[in-house]
């Protein structure tokens, strides 16, 4: 039911919008945004350099997103195996960011954060990476902390050839991994249809040449995007996303995964007006179904045989149109909603008695709808006052009786739905003269709370090895946002300096109760959900990239969080000074890119989650490329060393006392047709 | 999508009706219920029969009495009963001996649906040595012998506990049929014995429940002890956070702070 409520408003925005569709021609010029180009449309956020950065890193073959993710100045990456990690936004992680695939909204399936949505992204199927940490970061959804909107990429119509791709091949050694990767597009004049396929393989890696287990992995992903142009300036596109994860080991954790499955699926409809006020108009539709389960039959120690799979099912809808209300105003606006239905089990098998049997995320349906608006306004040639809000009214409801009872245990009653209406405001000003730009954003933010933190049922976390219990009663998280940003700009050189300051208010974690009694066998406690007044998380982050010589570039970046509690005692989680520097040297077929990566230790840490502090450590890779052609097509031989002298190191954000991937040699081959 | 919500709204509405339909109006009293016994009462034309909830069970058994003209089979509806449990056991070398065991006598002021409650604490399992019958007194003058058949529980629900003065007790577990993940009603009936045909319900003690998991050394949260409510009955909360193997651990404390028994508790799977 209100699933259909949202879709009614989705269609009804829809035909409103049709209704103001005039016949003009496209694009006003002295906008401040262009949108000329019906092929590629640069959405109208402020995304920096960062996808230079994605070009950058994703030229060599054998990145995977993670790679490129770990890349920007703003994100950091947690790590529990050798695979799918979790993104972190300057300090911020899990529900308090926003991560969405192309708008689409999708939730993991695993109770303990082992497949964020990102893991389903290729490189062969990403286009770009939409980073928003205070304007507009609220555009694809309520979060205090930023937005990573990974785009797919798109069929390409009426290209040269009807039919191109690549294909490449490439293999590591030190932990005998392969990674095959085969894109093809077709593209007729009014048709296209893009195809992508990978198969990554993966045994366990060494460091200190010893082999860390259960670091293994293997998956394949397909991807297919198809367009059709219905007239010169609208586009139906379908988009079909299957990713299978099996064999992954999870070294930090107890337990691994057998199989991770994600099918996702959007129907999209895109117009860009021949009427001045309408800079473009779009629709889709969308679900996706993710089902995950963990295995534990390969752990040499445990205690009792466990099953525990978890399901995540999501449909939504959405529709963004921009519109140019006068030549200084632009006005976006987005409807969306979506419903999400989650499940997740524990089932416990004894030598001697009975399944044991519980439901760790308790059939736990979550609704939203919302509304989006973003406001930039030209007031002279310097200045943009930017100005954007969304509302969400966010319902989250345990739909089996199953469900609700076991909560009983805790005397939290929940037969009714938790309704929460979640508000962001975002306001800022861009100051750009010359080469000089500048600009200051200031907002006000709340998120939803997670299942795990309302519902979630003796959720073990090896983080601090505490069972975690929700609590359905606990405040939606909410922050106050301060971001400066200057930058320097020429042909050849790219400074950026950001500074931010969250002031969190209702801050969760969980708080040790000895009164219960611990579910998993050996877990140190049992923590319940519950808040604290106010945490901070504040930082800087400064980015270079410049053109030394000729054929010579060099792409930097530093960053720096700061977290802390009511007590001023350090958070958990948070990244220590890191700094990134890579230079790239290309001529005609050849190219050659040197990085080191340096992170200082982390000594600031949690001793409420009983955080290990981290020591500094210093990396060194190498890759490097050779193109030649072959009658009319492109051949590239890549060959690469990443950690060139073995360091033995393990980042701050690495869970477990798992080391990273010591020296590792790998040799690729491409081929571009 | 508003169609779609009609319609399913007029699919559920057949479903709503013939749920009613069995809840209110039950034609038979004695559905949903099994005949544990019968006997005739020739000289009153009666047919005399027990029913319970399921098989008898050592433990603690709620049972339905009915009284029926024997022509017409309808119930008569005045009918007044009295119940005592007995047991016979041949003893090895042939003796014979009777016993009782704690039961709550017909409640005629219950009586529903010409059903009339009562329950017996059977204590040990009919076998090739023991067989047990049910005297019941029909309207204060007639009786009959009805002969049941009781067998040992599957789940644990009789506790047989004794005191350094060698006074025992009977703590039985009232059945729950449906245990959920969540919170469940435990109920306990706690008896004195007096001598083997006499029992009296106990008012004045305390209980303390802990419930744990053995296979996985943890409890449960929030548990409400069984408290005193009527007629040797306790009433209290079990809470379960999962389903399983469960062994509900019990202190069970005299009027005078004495514990009763050793080592008392109850096993529960489901
Ligand atoms: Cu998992
Ligand atoms: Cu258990």
């Amino acid at each position: 039911m209100e699933f259909s409520k949202f879709i009614a408003i989705g269609l009804g925005l829809g035909l409103l919008a049709f209704g103001n569709v005039s016949a003009q021609e496209c694009c006003p010029t002295d906008s401040i945004y262009k949108h000329c180009n019906l092929q590629e449309v640069v959405i109208t956020e402020k995304v920096s350099g960062d996808n230079a950065l994605l070009k950058f890193y994703k030229s060599t073959k054998t990145s995977s997103t993670e790679d490129v993710l770990s890349r920007l100045a703003a994100v950091n990456l947690i790590r529990r195996g050798n695979y799918a990690m979790e993104p972190v936004i300057r300090g911020f992680s899990a529900s308090q960011i926003g991560l969405t695939l192309d708008g689409i909204k999708i939730f993991g399936a695993c109770t303990d954060h082992m497949d964020p949505p990102t893991s389903y992204v290729e490189p062969s199927n990403l286009k770009s990476i939409q980073l928003a940490t205070s304007a507009g970061a609220s555009k694809f959804g309520s979060n205090i902390g930023g937005s990573l909107n990974l785009q797919l990429a798109q069929a390409q119509l009426g290209t040269e050839k009807t039919v191109s791709g690549m294909f490449t091949s490439s293999y590591s050694l030190a932990s005998q991994s392969t990674n095959n990767v085969l894109e093809l597009n077709y593209g007729a004049k009014r048709f296209g249809i893009r195809f992508s396929g990978v198969y990554r393989k993966s045994g366990n890696y060494l460091a200190n040449r010893q082999e860390v287990p259960f670091t293994q992995y293997q998956k394949l992903n397909f991807s297919v995007n198809s367009k059709y142009m219905l007239s010169d300036n609208s586009f139906l596109s379908l988009d079909v996303l299957a990713d299978d994860g099996w064999n992954i080991g999870y070294a930090a954790l107890p337990m691994d995964v057998s199989s991770a499955k994600a099918r996702i699926y959007a129907l999209s409809y895109k117009v860009f007006p021949k009427n001045k006020a309408f800079t473009y108009f779009e629709t889709k539709v969308y679900g996706n179904n993710i089902i995950h389960s963990m295995d534990d039959t390969k752990r040499p120690l445990t205690p009792m045989h466990m099953d525990m799979p978890g399901w995540s099912d999501t449909y939504g809808a959405y529709t963004e149109t921009a519109i140019t209300l006068n030549s200084k105003n632009l006005l976006t606006i987005r409807t969306d909603g979506y419903t999400n239905l989650t499940r997740a089990e524990m089932t416990m098998y004894p030598q001697n008695s009975a399944p044991m049997f519980m439901l760790t995320w308790p059939d736990v349906r979550n609704t939203t709808i919302g509304l989006y608006l973003n406001n930039d306004y030209l007031l002279n040639k310097k200045f943009t006052i930017n100005l954007n809000g969304r509302l969400d009214y966010s319902s989250s409801k345990i739909t089996s009786e199953i469900g609700r009872t076991q909560l009983e245990v805790f005397n939290y009653k929940v037969d009714n739905a938790r309704i929460k209406l979640l508000k962001n405001i975002n306001g800022g000003t861009t100051y750009k003269s010359g080469n000089f730009h500048s600009s200051i954003n200031i907002g006000y933010s709340e998120r939803p709370s997670s299942t795990n933190e309302l519902y979630g049922f003796y959720l073990f976390n090896a983080y601090d090895g505490y069972d975690y219990i929700g609590n359905p009663n606990i405040k939606d998280e909410r922050s106050f946002n301060m971001e400066l940003n200057a930058g320097y700009k020429t042909k050849f050189t790219d400074i950026t300096v950001a500074l931010f300051n969250n002031e969190i208010q209702n801050y969760t974690l969980g708080k040790y109760h000895p009164e219960l009694s611990v579910m998993t066998i050996g877990a140190n406690g049992v923590k319940v959900y519950e808040q604290i007044a106010h945490a901070n998380l504040k930082g800087f982050e400064i980015g270079l990239s410049t053109v030394l010589l000729k054929n010579l570039q060099l792409i930097s970046n530093a960053r720096y969080t700061k977290g802390t509690d009511n007590d001023n005692n350090p958070l958990p989680l948070i990244s220590p000074f890191k700094l990134t520097s890579s230079v790239r040297y290309a001529k005609s077929k050849f190219s050659l890119q040197a990085e080191n990566i340096w992170a200082t230790a982390q000594n600031k840490v949690s001793t409420m989650v009983n955080e290990k502090t981290t020591p500094a450590y210093t990396l060194f890779n190498l890759r490097g490329t050779y193109a030649f052609k072959v009658k009319q097509n492109k051949l590239e031989l890549n060959a690469g060393v990443e950690n060139l002298f073995d360091t033995y190191y393990q980042d701050h954000l690495d869970w477990g006392n798992i080391p990273r991937p010591g020296r590792n040699v790998m040799m690729g081959l491409s081929y571009v047709f | 999508m508003k169609n779609l919500t009609k319609y399913l709204v007029i699919a559920i509405i057949p479903f709503l009706f013939t749920s009613c339909e069995k809840s209110e109006e039950s034609p038979n009293p004695t559905i949903n219920k099994i005949k544990v016994g019968e006997a005739m009462i020739t000289d009153a034309n009666t047919k005399l029969q027990i029913w319970a909830d399921a098989d008898l069970n050592t433990g603690y058994n709620k049972l339905y009495l009915i009284a029926l003209d024997a022509t017409t089979n309808e119930p008569k509806s005045d009918a007044t009963f009295a119940i005592k449990p007995m047991m016979t056991m041949t003893m090895t070398g042939g003796m014979t001996m009777t016993h009782s065991s704690p039961f709550e006598q017909a409640d005629a002021a219950a009586k529903k649906n010409n059903l009339t409650p009562a329950a017996a604490v059977f204590t040990m399992p009919t076998s090739d040595s023991g067989f047990w019958k049910m005297e019941v007194t029909l309207n204060n003058n007639k009786k009959a012998i009805i002969p049941i058949k009781v067998e040992e529980s599957k789940q644990s629900r009789l506790i047989m506990a004794s005191t350094a003065d060698k006074t025992n007790y009977i703590v039985a577990l009232l059945p729950n049929p449906a245990y959920k993940i969540g919170a469940n009603d435990f109920e306990l009936q706690i008896s004195r014995k007096i001598d083997a045909n006499t029992y009296t319900p106990v008012n004045d003690f305390t209980v303390e429940m802990t419930p744990e998991m053995p296979d996985m050394g943890h409890g449960s949260p929030n548990n409400v002890n069984p408290t005193f409510v009527a007629n040797g009955h306790y009433k209290g909360k079990v809470n379960f956070t999962m389903s399983g193997y469960w062994k509900v651990n019990l202190k069970i404390k005299d009027a005078s702070g004495t514990t009763i028994g050793e080592d008392t508790f109850f096993k529960i799977t489901f």
